[in-house]
């Protein structure tokens, strides 16, 4: 491994500088960059959007806006945060990190991926557009049936939905090309000797990932092109008036709906072993027992749509085998728990701000997987469903779950992308905080739904009020101190302590082999495997 | 929701207290009442007064105890490592990356088994036998109610006596507005609330006219989507008089959180009284089609009308809230003439839009649900309020001779 | 392999790379083509 040869980067020279260079970077640090900043900057986009729906909802009665305004904040909050924050930050993460862990020069198409990146901001102005339209007095707003477009809301809704479903292909368009470029990366481009029985589990995660996104995403797509006919082009293929069906909508959004949630996860739950090993001082456990554990819950999420709307009505037998199968997801699910709890099991742990936000992962993730359990139960289910129950228990899925797995993997990656180490007191503070802060958002939230209130109403009855308050006291402590994350990077970015190759002593993978930050071409001449 | 037992909510009572004052500092909180015959602070669902809502709670109870045994074991097992086993000198990490005795595997295992034994057998079993009682809405029902979901109200029919009524949000705007203090049943109170007789398995059959909607009455357990163009089934038998209260749970557009639901569960002698006084308004209503209408009758029904079923979207000046809901205020569907030279409808004119709805958008079908003499007399309010100045009227027996004519020509 | 990442390999490796994305993205174009004529 020593004896690894850098050819000092003689072809730096010849790339532009300035904006012309990220306009045009082929290379899978800077795109992996651009991602991940991106992912950042929306993510205080759709949190600010929260944070007025949280301020309308301190209290009972209309304070700061009207109805329609609120549909469209919900709405449009929730496609942003997945499609424009959490998705870009694990495709930032596959542009950086896959190459490095199998040993590859760079992602197998490179061009492929400039592209693939280049489509999300405008997809994020043709999402966001309408709300600037309707200052103008272009238009009523943006989407306004939250993030499902569920037919025939959406069929009546205003130029928003149009806008919404552009913006929905084409952030589909750049998922799948990002998709495939990772495919044929992880396929194709690994240092001899890297079979995929020694693939680092992130790139494990990211190719069941990359598969369920190239088998679901063309139905979201159809779904809502569907829907563009029907809103224009007189077919009724969702209304009932001319033979069609409402809930076949339904169907086809959730298909692409169920594997939505793993696809943000399974990024996570890929980088999740990494950290937990090198901060226990200690290998992997259950490694091929994750690996299949990931591959039959790709397989179980394509299966088990339904149980987003038991309440459509369905026959008994289906309703049966919806809530059996979901509950199934739980066995892989719980091996994945069983695997990360062993790796640290008579370990050496430390606790520096990955592995805490590692462990508080694991801790809410686990309140998410164990309250999804219970949603999966039809009885149960209908008292749950469409109230602030599920509300919580999502959040748990895909803050505590998605967004708190991100920082996790961007404080451990940070000293390998940037050369320096981060403040780690300033990390840790923001662990604390948006801990207790998350909880304080969303536990209030369960009591909420199971004393009644319904998910998306701008205005509530009063015996709601108090749980509500504490709520989005929570949930403005939250959205105040991501501003330390934010900080934390930026200033990691411009210095700090030097940081090692090898920037945690427990670190293992081919990553942690290169300088902190990489040369520009990662592996010229492959790396040896062990 | 709206049965509360205040013994088991008085651990709550202080901190509730607490809260609202610290709240009543904040100038918008004035306009809350006082609130201490609404529970503050409830951590589990509402008692329940059906057989499924009361199974729903026994199965959520006997989860949520599953998953925090769960929870607790799993991550005692997590602490106890992370107090135990941290780097400190002289202190080796193991390297075992997988069972490697018989009775390692047997202890790996094992948790996999209990889990399978939790899904399939414990939570398992009693939600199937759920399902196929909460599914079983045909057997012995002795009634059926019609629910129709439409933007943003109910209308109740009972097939068997032909009663039918939409219910709407009772709740004065100034209240959702802050401008007066909200009262005990802010936002889940209406106009007209349906009637179930107790201990009687009713049949509830569910649709809509525009959009998904979904009925909702938190303490029956029930929670069904009202399809447009589909008939989806539930069930109830309440077991104790009362009035339950419940709103619509899918989002429907603008007014989603305004459309609540009111139930009152009345013994069976007061139901039937209900119900014949229902059928004598009705029978009045029908009759009052038959006379001529002065000018005047018809602008003060026609006003309290559109207060009802109009205001909400078109706004209660007729300025709209465009470019979804169109001003009433010089509108050209409104100024448009009212009947056609031969006495028919003029298509697209402003009886065929308040007949017949416009497609597509949250107009709605309003033959569907005002009487002749309310459609009537909305329809000469509009033309003769917010400066329109159409001068005419319409009589409740031109109504029902239009509806004769069919729907759209 | 010792002419690995070798300007040969790698142009054998990008090669067989686009194919199979041309692959993938084919099957894609299928499947949402393909949804529009189904029928329930």
């Amino acid at each position: 491994m020593t004896a690894i040869a850098h050819p000092s980067g003689h072809h730096e020279e010849h790339y532009p500088g300035g904006l012309l260079r990220w306009l045009t970077t082929t290379n899978h640090k800077d795109i992996g960059t651009m991602y991940m900043t991106f992912a950042l900057v929306m993510f205080f986009v759709g949190g600010l959007m929260i944070l007025a729906v949280r301020a309308e909802l301190f209290q009972p009665g209309l304070q700061l806006m009207q109805p329609e305004f609120f549909n469209q904040l919900i709405g449009v909050h929730a496609l942003v945060m997945i499609f424009a924050a959490l998705m870009p930050a694990a495709t930032g993460f596959a542009n950086w990190m896959i190459p490095l862990m199998i040993g590859a020069p760079d992602m197998a198409l490179p061009r492929l991926n400039n592209w693939g990146f280049w489509l999300l901001p405008p997809a994020a102005i043709l999402l966001t557009l309408p709300f600037m339209l309707a200052l103008f007095g272009i238009g009523d707003g943006a989407i306004a049936t939250g993030w499902t477009f569920y037919a025939p809301l959406s069929v009546q809704g205003g130029m928003g939905i149009d806008f919404a479903i552009l913006a929905v292909h084409i952030l589909g368009i750049s998922s799948i090309m990002g998709s495939i470029n990772i495919i044929v990366t992880i396929f194709n481009m690994r240092a001899p000797g890297m079979t995929m029985m020694k693939l680092p589990l992130f790139a494990w995660g990211w190719l069941i990932t990359a598969f369920l996104l190239i088998a679901t995403l063309p139905v979201l797509a159809g779904a809502v092109t569907m829907l563009l006919t029907d809103r224009h082009f007189g077919t009724h293929f969702f209304n009932a008036a001319g033979g069609g069906d409402p809930i076949l909508f339904q169907h086809l959004f959730w298909f692409f709906g169920h594997p939505e949630v793993y696809i943000l996860l399974l990024p996570v739950w890929g980088l999740m072993p990494h950290v937990i090993s090198a901060f226990s001082r200690k290998p992997t456990y259950g490694y091929t027992a994750q690996v299949y554990s990931f591959i039959a819950i790709g397989l179980l999420s394509v299966v088990v749509w339904a149980h987003h709307f038991f309440t459509a009505g369905m026959p008994v037998p289906a309703l049966i085998y919806f809530m059996f199968s979901t509950m199934s997801i739980s066995i892989p699910l719980a091996v994945l728990f069983f695997c990360w709890i062993a790796t640290m099991w008579r370990g050496a742990m430390t606790f520096e701000t990955p592995m805490l936000f590692a462990v508080g992962f694991i801790v809410l993730f686990g309140i998410a997987g164990l309250t999804g359990l219970v949603l999966a139960d039809v009885a149960a289910d209908a008292q749950y469903h469409h109230s602030y129950f599920v509300v919580a228990h999502f959040h748990y899925a895909l803050f505590a779950g998605g967004i708190m797995g991100v920082m996790t993997g961007v404080y451990y990656w940070l000293p390998k992308w940037t050369g320096h180490m981060y403040s780690e007191k300033l990390g840790k503070l923001h662990f604390w905080l948006t801990v207790v802060a998350f909880n304080l958002t969303f536990i209030p939230q369960f009591f909420l739904g199971l004393a009644g209130m319904p998910r998306r109403i701008p205005d509530y009855a009063l015996q709601f009020a108090e749980f509500n308050a504490i709520s989005t006291v929570g949930a403005f402590i939250l959205g105040l101190s991501q501003l330390l994350f934010a900080w934390n990077i930026w200033a990691c970015v411009r210095g700090g302590p030097k940081a090692e190759a090898r920037a945690w002593e427990g670190a293992d993978g081919l990553e942690w082999e290169l300088p902190s930050p990489p040369p520009h071409h990662s592996w010229e001449t492959p790396p040896v495997i062990r | 929701m709206s049965i509360r037992v205040p013994a088991s909510r008085t651990a709550a009572a202080p901190m509730a207290g607490r809260l609202r004052t610290w709240a009543s500092l904040l100038p918008v909180a004035s306009a809350l009442p006082a609130r201490d015959a609404v529970a503050a602070f409830s951590f589990n669902f509402p008692e329940p007064v059906t057989p499924i809502a009361r199974e729903t709670l026994a199965i959520h109870n006997e989860f949520m105890l599953i998953i925090t045994i769960l929870f607790v074991l799993v991550f005692a097992i997590m602490v106890y490592s992370m107090m135990n086993h941290r780097k400190r000198p002289g202190y080796e990490a193991a390297t075992f990356t997988a069972p490697t005795s018989r009775l390692q595997w047997f202890w790996a295992l094992l948790p996999f088994a209990i889990l399978l034994f939790i899904d399939f057998i414990l939570m398992g079993i009693p939600a199937v036998n759920a399902i196929i009682e909460m599914e079983d809405t045909k057997t012995k029902a002795d009634m059926v109610l019609k629910v129709t979901g439409m933007q943003w109200k109910w209308q109740y029919e009972y097939p068997e006596s032909g009663v039918k009524f939409v219910s709407t949000l009772a709740t004065p705007r100034d209240q959702i507005n802050n401008a007066e203090a909200k009262g005990e049943h802010y936002l889940l109170e209406v106009d007209n609330p349906v009637f179930l007789p107790v201990g009687k398995k009713v049949r509830i059959l569910l649709t809509s006219t525009d959009v998904i909607h979904t009925w909702w009455v938190p303490q029956f357990g029930v929670k069904r989507d009202a399809i447009p163009g589909f008939l989806r089934e539930t069930w109830v038998k309440i077991e104790k008089p009362g009035i339950y209260r419940g709103q619509c749970a899918e989002l429907c557009g603008k007014d989603h959180g305004f459309m609540p639901v009111v139930v009152h569960a009345v013994p069976e002698a007061e139901f039937i009284a209900w119900q014949d006084a229902q059928k004598a308004r009705i029978a009045a209503a029908a009759s009052s089609s038959e006379r001529t209408w002065s000018k005047d009758e018809l602008m003060a029904a026609g006003k309290d009308v559109y207060g009802k079923q109009c205001a909400v979207c078109h706004q209660p000046e007729g300025q709209g809230l465009p470019p979804a809901f169109p001003a009433l205020a010089g509108s050209k569907v409104v100024n448009t003439p009212l009947l056609s030279a031969d006495g028919k409808m003029v298509p697209d004119g402003h009886v065929d839009r308040v007949m017949n709805g416009k497609a597509g958008t949250p107009m709605q079908a309003f033959r569907n649900t005002l009487s002749d003499a309310d459609l009537a007399a909305v329809i000469t309010f509009e033309r003769n309020s917010f400066g329109n100045q159409r001068g005419d009227m319409i009589q409740p027996a031109q109504i029902k001779a239009l509806r004769q004519e069919g729907s759209k020509p | 392999m010792d002419n690995a990442f070798s300007p040969e390999d790698l142009a054998r490796r990008r090669s067989r790379s686009a194919r199979l994305a041309w692959l993938i993205g084919g099957a894609v174009l299928f499947l949402y083509v393909a949804g529009f004529f189904l029928q329930r």
